[in-house]
């Protein structure tokens, strides 16, 4: 009834295809960020939630994930609003704190731990939206 | 020897100092510095304090309001507020020393599954853990367990449920999110379910299946996000209509000098006060330990999945949630007037608990049912966690609790666990 038995979804499998991308894919993905980076930041907040949304999933494919987050944190700053940047935030502070658990840094624990609890704070402000 | 009598009949069963010194182990566990261990050792005692300067503010509004309800309908009405239940716990039934080693014992036993079995959940909602441990002490209490048998029964079967409620609103969240890494950590998980197959059963399928989400609802529900706003908004009217029930010459009895409605009105605001008191000190006594224990379990279950607060997933789907507000008010109203009918006492709505579980019900009904499912387990979900902390009342009474049940329905199932099939089973021996 509720696919109790289901381990991972299709979208998982394709998040590890992207990260794994040819230098060709890779050069296309670098060139797409300097030609955004190259752009000057748009005025209003819609389009510059969707500027750095744009550049933290284009970071993502890179595996580049402080640069990803930093710039999905700016487009939620910029507009709060429930999309991507807030999807991937989730799952990119929870990455941070297992890839800081594996080296035992304590302080990078906390600190996406606090990442985390600030997306609760978010979540019910974007409930109201 | 006097010495050590006296740190044990002096300080160990002081429960601020037990909850003091168990942040002070995570933090030397964490090698922080001097400073840090001291400070965040006092600030945890602090906590501890403040959240007993809450629970009396607390309990002499409802000692107020039992007696104003009682004249005004002549019958027992009784507020859900589990933050009433751990403050009354830990200080006037003193087993805050019992209360604040199991929540160690939780978080202990919570690493220890997730590490030696397939179940990878770490709960990481500090205060849904301190209600569940406060609710296993207490009814390990009544049914004759004491010592570290309560400890560890407590902490054993709280960790139970810190990693089977995770792990079976699971299903439902994933597809929900997308994805499997984060899972929803928040002790009203069988109440989530119970909509959930509700919704199933009766709810929309197939083509005809449509989400809440693709139709536009008021937002006016904003006030909701301010948790004392919220209670204040239920518990003005409630404490002013009851004292109108109870009549001006009873009222007078109990205000004194001052207008019997406006003494009610400032009881009501004390409750709130109280409710805001208690928090606060919950949110210090946690604050440092944890982050520690957190820090810790993180480093032993590297393939932890984080088992979170409800509100980071309300996102998701923002119409379920206000629907599910909506359909748990309706069913907890139902349930109010139904549930006396059959012998049970009155429980008046909670309006925290119908946001939040309500909400999070709302996200699950919306998911396996669409709109239909949504509507009708949301109702069925507010008459369930009504009646679930219904069947608790006469033992709360017993003990001495002062016309306060208990909300989450994890834990009241936990609580009705120990009360239905532990209790009976100890008193063979």
């Amino acid at each position: 009834m509720f696919n109790f038995f289901k381990k991972k979804t299709t979208k998982d499998t394709k998040e590890e295809k992207l990260h794994n991308l040819s230098s060709a894919e890779r050069s296309a993905v670098e060139e797409k960020i300097n030609n955004l980076n190259n752009h000057p930041e748009a005025d209003s907040p819609k389009e510059q939630y969707h500027y750095h949304e744009q550049l933290g999933l284009l970071y993502l494919q890179l595996d580049e994930l402080e640069e990803a987050i930093d710039h999905f944190e700016r487009s939620l700053a910029a507009e709060l609003k429930m999309g991507d940047s807030y999807k991937k935030l989730l799952h990119l502070y929870h990455k941070k704190c297992q890839e800081s658990a594996a080296v035992g840094n304590d302080d990078q624990i906390d600190y996406y731990m606090n990442k985390l609890d600030e997306l609760r704070n978010l979540g019910k402000k974007l409930t109201f939206k | 020897m006097q010495i050590v009598n006296f740190i044990i009949n002096n300080i160990l069963t002081q429960a601020s100092i037990t909850i003091a010194l168990i942040a002070m182990l995570g933090l030397i566990l964490q090698k922080k510095s001097f400073g840090q261990v001291i400070s965040g050792t006092l600030k945890t005692l602090l906590g501890f304090q403040v959240l007993s300067a809450g629970s009396s503010v607390i309990v002499q509004s409802l000692i107020y309001f039992g007696e104003i309800f009682t004249e005004g309908f002549n019958m027992q009405g009784i507020i859900p507020s589990i933050e009433a239940i751990n403050g009354q716990a830990m200080n006037d039934l003193g087993l805050g020393r019992d209360i604040a080693l199991t929540f160690l014992a939780i978080f202990i036993f919570n690493i220890l599954i997730a590490r030696f079995t397939q179940w990878k959940y770490i709960f990481l909602t500090g205060q849904a853990i301190l209600w569940m441990a406060t609710m296993t002490t207490v009814f390990g209490y009544v049914a004759g367990l004491r010592g570290a048998a309560l400890i560890l029964v407590g902490g054993f079967i709280g960790a139970v449920f810190a990693v089977a409620m995770p792990a079976i609103a699971q299903p439902i969240i994933r597809r929900v999110t997308g994805s499997d890494d984060i899972a929803l950590g928040h002790f009203c998980t069988i109440g989530y379910m119970f909509e959930a197959l509700v919704a199933y059963l009766t709810g929309e399928r197939g083509e005809n299946k449509h989400s809440i989400e693709d139709i536009q609802l008021p937002k006016s529900f904003e006030f909701l996000q301010d948790t004392y706003l919220s209670v204040m908004v239920v518990m003005v009217p409630l404490f002013v209509v009851t004292a109108l029930f109870a009549g001006e010459e009873f009222g007078t009895a109990l205000s004194g000098s001052q207008n019997y409605i406006m003494y009610a009105f400032m009881q009501s605001i004390q409750f709130v006060v109280g409710v805001y008191i208690l928090l606060a000190g919950v949110r210090l006594l946690l604050s440092e330990i944890v982050p520690a224990f957190r820090g810790i379990a993180m480093k032993l279950v590297p393939d932890a999945k984080p088992a979170l607060d409800c509100p980071v997933f309300f996102p998701y789907s923002p119409n379920a949630v206000i629907l599910g507000f909506i359909t748990t008010t309706i069913g907890t109203i139902l349930a109010m007037f139904i549930l006396p009918t059959f012998g049970l006492a009155m429980i008046l709505p909670g309006m925290l608990t119908n946001f939040f579980a309500g909400g999070t019900a709302g996200i699950f009904g919306n998911e396996v049912g669409g709109r239909r499912g949504a509507i009708i387990g949301g109702i069925a979900h507010g008459f369930f966690i009504t009646l679930l902390p219904a069947l608790l009342v006469g033992i709360f009474t017993q003990m001495g609790f002062v016309n306060a049940t208990a909300t989450d329905v994890d834990t009241v199932t936990a609580a009705l666990l120990y009360a239905w099939i532990l209790s009976p089973i100890l008193k063979h021996f």
